[in-house]
Protein backbone atom coordinates (compact mmCIF):
# COMPACT_ATOMS: atom_id res chain seq x y z
CA UNK A 1 0.00 0.00 0.00
CA UNK A 2 1.47 3.61 -1.01
CA UNK A 3 1.04 6.96 0.74
CA UNK A 4 -2.08 7.87 -0.91
CA UNK A 5 -3.92 4.51 -0.96
CA UNK A 6 -3.03 4.61 3.04
CA UNK A 7 -4.60 8.12 3.36
CA UNK A 8 -7.70 7.58 1.23
CA UNK A 9 -8.29 4.06 3.24
CA UNK A 10 -8.15 6.35 6.13
CA UNK A 11 -10.15 8.92 5.01
CA UNK A 12 -13.01 6.70 4.29
CA UNK A 13 -12.82 5.07 7.53
CA UNK A 14 -12.83 8.57 9.48
CA UNK A 15 -16.08 9.12 7.15
CA UNK A 16 -17.88 10.16 10.55
CA UNK A 17 -15.12 12.30 11.96
CA UNK A 18 -15.54 15.99 12.05
CA UNK A 19 -14.03 16.98 8.78
CA UNK A 20 -11.69 19.76 11.07
CA UNK A 21 -10.35 17.02 12.98
CA UNK A 22 -10.38 14.13 10.06
CA UNK A 23 -7.99 16.55 7.99
CA UNK A 24 -5.65 17.36 11.03
CA UNK A 25 -5.10 13.40 11.31
CA UNK A 26 -4.76 13.10 7.45
CA UNK A 27 -2.21 15.50 7.55
CA UNK A 28 -0.53 13.78 10.71
CA UNK A 29 -0.49 10.73 8.98
CA UNK A 30 0.62 12.35 5.77
CA UNK A 31 3.39 13.87 7.19
CA UNK A 32 4.32 10.41 8.98
CA UNK A 33 4.76 8.48 5.73
CA UNK A 34 6.87 11.20 4.30
CA UNK A 35 9.12 11.38 7.34
CA UNK A 36 9.87 7.95 7.34
CA UNK A 37 10.37 7.90 3.31
CA UNK A 38 12.93 10.40 4.05
CA UNK A 39 14.33 8.13 6.65
CA UNK A 40 15.08 5.24 4.31
CA UNK A 41 11.83 3.38 4.80
CA UNK A 42 9.66 2.57 1.55
CA UNK A 43 6.15 4.20 1.42
CA UNK A 44 5.12 0.66 1.81
CA UNK A 45 7.34 -0.37 4.92
CA UNK A 46 6.00 2.79 6.51
CA UNK A 47 2.32 2.08 5.74
CA UNK A 48 3.16 -1.54 7.30
CA UNK A 49 4.77 0.48 10.53
CA UNK A 50 1.40 2.66 11.01
CA UNK A 51 -1.16 -0.01 11.12
CA UNK A 52 -4.05 -1.43 9.45
CA UNK A 53 -5.55 2.27 8.50
CA UNK A 54 -9.15 0.51 9.31
CA UNK A 55 -7.78 -0.43 13.07
CA UNK A 56 -6.06 2.66 12.93
CA UNK A 57 -9.32 4.39 12.20
CA UNK A 58 -11.27 2.61 14.86
CA UNK A 59 -8.90 3.78 17.98
CA UNK A 60 -9.18 7.34 16.70
CA UNK A 61 -12.52 7.41 16.91
CA UNK A 62 -13.19 5.53 19.85
CA UNK A 63 -10.62 7.95 21.92
CA UNK A 64 -13.09 11.42 20.74
CA UNK A 65 -15.30 12.24 23.74
CA UNK A 66 -19.28 10.58 23.71
CA UNK A 67 -20.45 14.18 22.80
CA UNK A 68 -18.26 14.59 19.76
CA UNK A 69 -19.31 10.86 18.44
CA UNK A 70 -22.65 11.69 19.20
CA UNK A 71 -22.91 14.72 17.19
CA UNK A 72 -20.50 14.00 14.22
CA UNK A 73 -22.67 11.27 13.71
CA UNK A 74 -25.85 13.25 13.33
CA UNK A 75 -23.92 15.73 10.97
CA UNK A 76 -22.02 13.57 9.03
CA UNK A 77 -24.74 10.85 8.42
CA UNK A 78 -26.15 13.60 5.90
CA UNK A 79 -28.62 11.06 5.55
CA UNK A 80 -31.08 12.47 7.68
CA UNK A 81 -33.82 13.27 5.68
CA UNK A 82 -36.73 15.99 5.95
CA UNK A 83 -38.97 12.92 6.84
CA UNK A 84 -36.60 11.69 9.14
CA UNK A 85 -36.64 14.37 11.22
CA UNK A 86 -40.22 15.56 10.84
CA UNK A 87 -40.67 11.86 12.23
CA UNK A 88 -37.76 12.67 14.98
CA UNK A 89 -39.60 15.66 15.91
CA UNK A 90 -43.22 14.72 15.84
CA UNK A 91 -42.23 11.36 17.72
CA UNK A 92 -40.66 13.36 20.23
CA UNK A 93 -43.43 13.19 22.92
CA UNK A 94 -43.19 9.26 22.32
CA UNK A 95 -39.52 8.32 21.88
CA UNK A 96 -38.08 10.52 24.59
CA UNK A 97 -40.35 8.74 27.50
CA UNK A 98 -39.84 5.46 26.12
CA UNK A 99 -35.75 6.16 26.10
CA UNK A 100 -36.00 7.51 29.37
CA UNK A 101 -38.01 4.88 30.54
CA UNK A 102 -35.78 2.22 29.04
CA UNK A 103 -32.70 3.85 31.17
CA UNK A 104 -34.53 4.01 34.64
CA UNK A 105 -35.72 0.24 33.99
CA UNK A 106 -32.35 -0.74 33.68
CA UNK A 107 -30.72 1.56 36.14
CA UNK A 108 -33.61 0.76 38.78
CA UNK A 109 -32.91 -3.23 38.16
CA UNK A 110 -29.21 -2.26 39.06
CA UNK A 111 -29.87 -0.10 41.83
CA UNK A 112 -32.56 -2.12 43.60
CA UNK A 113 -30.47 -5.15 43.07
CA UNK A 114 -27.44 -3.25 45.18
CA UNK A 115 -29.48 -1.91 47.86
CA UNK A 116 -30.92 -5.47 48.23
CA UNK A 117 -27.91 -6.77 48.75
CA UNK A 118 -26.71 -3.54 50.76
CA UNK A 119 -29.64 -4.35 53.27
CA UNK A 120 -29.49 -7.58 53.99
CA UNK A 121 -25.73 -7.14 55.04
CA UNK A 122 -27.00 -4.07 57.08
CA UNK A 123 -28.98 -6.65 58.82
CA UNK A 124 -26.50 -9.49 59.06
CA UNK A 125 -24.71 -6.60 61.03
CA UNK A 126 -27.45 -5.77 62.95
CA UNK A 127 -27.67 -9.77 63.93
CA UNK A 128 -24.42 -9.87 64.84
CA UNK A 129 -24.40 -6.81 67.35
CA UNK A 130 -27.78 -8.45 69.14
CA UNK A 131 -26.28 -11.67 69.11
CA UNK A 132 -23.01 -9.39 71.13
CA UNK A 133 -25.61 -7.54 73.68
CA UNK A 134 -27.42 -10.99 74.18
CA UNK A 135 -23.88 -12.31 75.26
CA UNK A 136 -23.19 -9.56 77.25
CA UNK A 137 -26.72 -9.43 78.98
CA UNK A 138 -27.42 -12.52 79.67
CA UNK A 139 -24.83 -13.30 82.57
CA UNK A 140 -25.74 -9.57 83.83
CA UNK A 141 -28.97 -10.15 83.89
CA UNK A 142 -28.51 -13.86 85.58
CA UNK A 143 -25.93 -12.40 88.55
CA UNK A 144 -28.86 -9.07 89.06
CA UNK A 145 -31.59 -11.56 89.33
CA UNK A 146 -33.01 -9.92 86.23
CA UNK A 147 -33.41 -13.30 84.22
CA UNK A 148 -34.98 -16.66 85.82
CA UNK A 149 -33.91 -20.33 84.51
CA UNK A 150 -31.33 -22.99 84.37
CA UNK A 151 -27.46 -20.81 84.52
CA UNK A 152 -25.89 -23.58 82.52
CA UNK A 153 -28.43 -23.13 79.73
CA UNK A 154 -28.48 -19.35 79.95
CA UNK A 155 -24.54 -19.26 79.90
CA UNK A 156 -24.41 -21.79 77.17
CA UNK A 157 -26.53 -19.81 75.31
CA UNK A 158 -24.39 -17.10 76.08
CA UNK A 159 -21.51 -18.44 74.82
CA UNK A 160 -22.59 -19.47 72.05
CA UNK A 161 -24.08 -15.95 71.08
CA UNK A 162 -20.32 -14.60 71.72
CA UNK A 163 -18.71 -17.32 69.44
CA UNK A 164 -21.15 -16.66 66.53
CA UNK A 165 -20.83 -12.75 66.83
CA UNK A 166 -17.31 -12.92 67.40
CA UNK A 167 -17.64 -15.43 64.02
CA UNK A 168 -20.24 -12.51 62.25
CA UNK A 169 -17.30 -9.67 63.06
CA UNK A 170 -14.84 -11.31 61.03
CA UNK A 171 -16.77 -12.14 58.23
CA UNK A 172 -18.60 -8.25 57.88
CA UNK A 173 -15.34 -6.49 57.21
CA UNK A 174 -14.94 -8.53 53.94
CA UNK A 175 -18.69 -8.84 52.86
CA UNK A 176 -18.91 -5.09 53.02
CA UNK A 177 -15.72 -4.74 50.92
CA UNK A 178 -16.88 -6.82 48.39
CA UNK A 179 -20.10 -5.27 48.41
CA UNK A 180 -18.63 -2.06 48.05
CA UNK A 181 -16.70 -3.18 45.24
CA UNK A 182 -19.25 -4.49 43.64
CA UNK A 183 -21.36 -0.90 43.67
CA UNK A 184 -18.54 0.59 42.73
CA UNK A 185 -18.08 -1.83 39.13
CA UNK A 186 -21.47 -1.73 38.19
CA UNK A 187 -21.65 1.94 37.92
CA UNK A 188 -18.79 1.88 36.11
CA UNK A 189 -19.68 -1.01 34.00
CA UNK A 190 -22.99 0.59 32.94
CA UNK A 191 -21.60 3.79 32.19
CA UNK A 192 -18.63 1.89 29.72
CA UNK A 193 -21.98 0.07 28.17
CA UNK A 194 -23.66 3.42 27.90
CA UNK A 195 -20.65 4.58 26.04
CA UNK A 196 -19.97 1.74 23.68
CA UNK A 197 -23.21 1.58 22.49
CA UNK A 198 -22.95 5.11 21.17
CA UNK A 199 -18.85 3.94 20.13
CA UNK A 200 -20.83 0.98 17.83
CA UNK A 201 -22.98 2.91 16.22
CA UNK A 202 -20.26 5.32 15.48
CA UNK A 203 -18.21 2.92 14.15
CA UNK B 1 2.67 -4.07 34.86
CA UNK B 2 1.99 -0.49 35.10
CA UNK B 3 -1.42 0.22 35.38
CA UNK B 4 -2.97 2.10 32.02
CA UNK B 5 -3.77 5.50 34.04
CA UNK B 6 -0.31 5.79 35.42
CA UNK B 7 1.51 4.68 31.88
CA UNK B 8 -0.25 7.61 30.37
CA UNK B 9 0.70 10.07 32.39
CA UNK B 10 4.64 9.02 32.22
CA UNK B 11 4.47 8.75 28.23
CA UNK B 12 2.62 12.12 28.58
CA UNK B 13 5.86 13.78 30.66
CA UNK B 14 8.23 12.00 28.14
CA UNK B 15 6.56 14.04 25.33
CA UNK B 16 7.06 16.86 27.32
CA UNK B 17 10.35 15.59 27.91
CA UNK B 18 11.37 15.49 24.33
CA UNK B 19 10.05 18.88 23.77
CA UNK B 20 12.18 20.25 27.02
CA UNK B 21 14.93 19.37 24.61
CA UNK B 22 14.17 21.49 21.72
CA UNK B 23 11.11 21.95 19.43
CA UNK B 24 10.20 18.63 17.28
CA UNK B 25 8.07 17.48 14.85
CA UNK B 26 5.54 13.43 15.40
CA UNK B 27 8.10 11.00 14.02
CA UNK B 28 11.28 12.42 15.61
CA UNK B 29 9.41 12.65 18.64
CA UNK B 30 8.67 8.70 18.31
CA UNK B 31 12.13 7.75 17.30
CA UNK B 32 13.42 10.05 20.49
CA UNK B 33 11.66 7.77 22.76
CA UNK B 34 11.49 4.76 21.28
CA UNK B 35 14.64 4.40 23.62
CA UNK B 36 12.86 4.78 26.28
CA UNK B 37 9.42 3.47 25.93
CA UNK B 38 7.32 2.02 22.97
CA UNK B 39 4.97 4.63 21.20
CA UNK B 40 3.48 3.68 17.99
CA UNK B 41 2.65 7.27 15.98
CA UNK B 42 -1.27 6.52 16.36
CA UNK B 43 -0.68 6.73 20.35
CA UNK B 44 1.63 9.58 20.23
CA UNK B 45 -1.44 12.43 18.28
CA UNK B 46 -3.91 11.85 20.96
CA UNK B 47 -1.11 12.66 23.33
CA UNK B 48 -0.54 15.44 21.47
CA UNK B 49 -3.33 17.18 20.72
CA UNK B 50 -4.20 16.90 24.77
CA UNK B 51 -1.06 18.61 25.30
CA UNK B 52 -1.94 21.26 22.63
CA UNK B 53 -5.56 21.70 24.43
CA UNK B 54 -4.60 22.32 27.42
CA UNK B 55 -1.86 24.55 26.90
CA UNK B 56 1.35 22.27 26.96
CA UNK B 57 3.02 23.27 23.75
CA UNK B 58 2.08 25.16 20.94
CA UNK B 59 2.21 24.24 16.73
CA UNK B 60 3.68 25.85 14.54
CA UNK B 61 4.38 25.04 10.63
CA UNK B 62 7.59 24.70 8.92
CA UNK B 63 8.71 24.41 5.16
CA UNK B 64 9.89 21.23 4.40
CA UNK B 65 10.45 19.83 1.59
CA UNK B 66 8.44 21.32 -0.86
CA UNK B 67 5.70 20.73 1.88
CA UNK B 68 4.77 21.46 5.50
CA UNK B 69 6.30 19.80 8.77
CA UNK B 70 4.23 20.60 11.90
CA UNK B 71 6.22 21.10 15.07
CA UNK B 72 6.09 21.34 18.81
CA UNK B 73 7.29 23.85 20.91
CA UNK B 74 6.95 23.43 24.99
CA UNK B 75 5.00 26.64 26.70
CA UNK B 76 5.76 27.82 30.13
CA UNK B 77 2.52 26.14 31.16
CA UNK B 78 4.47 22.69 29.64
CA UNK B 79 7.27 23.49 31.83
CA UNK B 80 5.55 24.16 35.06
CA UNK B 81 3.81 20.71 34.19
CA UNK B 82 6.74 18.52 33.67
CA UNK B 83 8.34 20.24 36.65
CA UNK B 84 5.60 19.88 39.26
CA UNK B 85 5.73 15.67 37.37
CA UNK B 86 9.30 15.31 38.84
CA UNK B 87 8.99 17.07 42.00
CA UNK B 88 6.17 14.55 42.69
CA UNK B 89 8.11 11.41 40.97
CA UNK B 90 10.61 12.72 43.85
CA UNK B 91 8.35 11.82 46.31
CA UNK B 92 7.49 8.43 45.05
CA UNK B 93 11.09 7.83 44.55
CA UNK B 94 11.80 8.46 48.32
CA UNK B 95 8.97 6.07 49.06
CA UNK B 96 10.53 3.30 46.80
CA UNK B 97 13.41 3.61 48.43
CA UNK B 98 11.59 2.90 51.80
CA UNK B 99 10.26 -0.22 50.40
CA UNK B 100 13.10 -1.46 48.61
CA UNK B 101 14.94 -1.02 52.47
CA UNK B 102 11.92 -2.67 54.50
CA UNK B 103 12.48 -5.70 52.02
CA UNK B 104 16.14 -5.66 52.32
CA UNK B 105 15.56 -6.30 56.21
CA UNK B 106 13.48 -10.04 55.72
Amino acid sequence: MNREEYLEKLRLALAQMPAEEKERQIAYYDELIRDMCEDGMSEAEAAEKLGDPGKVAEELLAALPLGTLVKSRIKSAGGLSALTIALLVLGFPLWFPLLIAAFAVVFSLLFSLLVTLWSLAVSLAAVVVSLGVAAVAAPIGLLSGAITGSPIVIIGAALAAAGLCILGALGLPPLFRALAKLSCTACRGLWRGIKTIFIKKEN
Amino acid sequence: MLDAQMKRGLIENCVLAALARGDSYGYQIVKDLSSVVAVTESTLYPILRRLEGGGALTVYSVEHNGRLRKFYRLTPVGRRQLESFAADWDELAAMYDFIREGLSHE
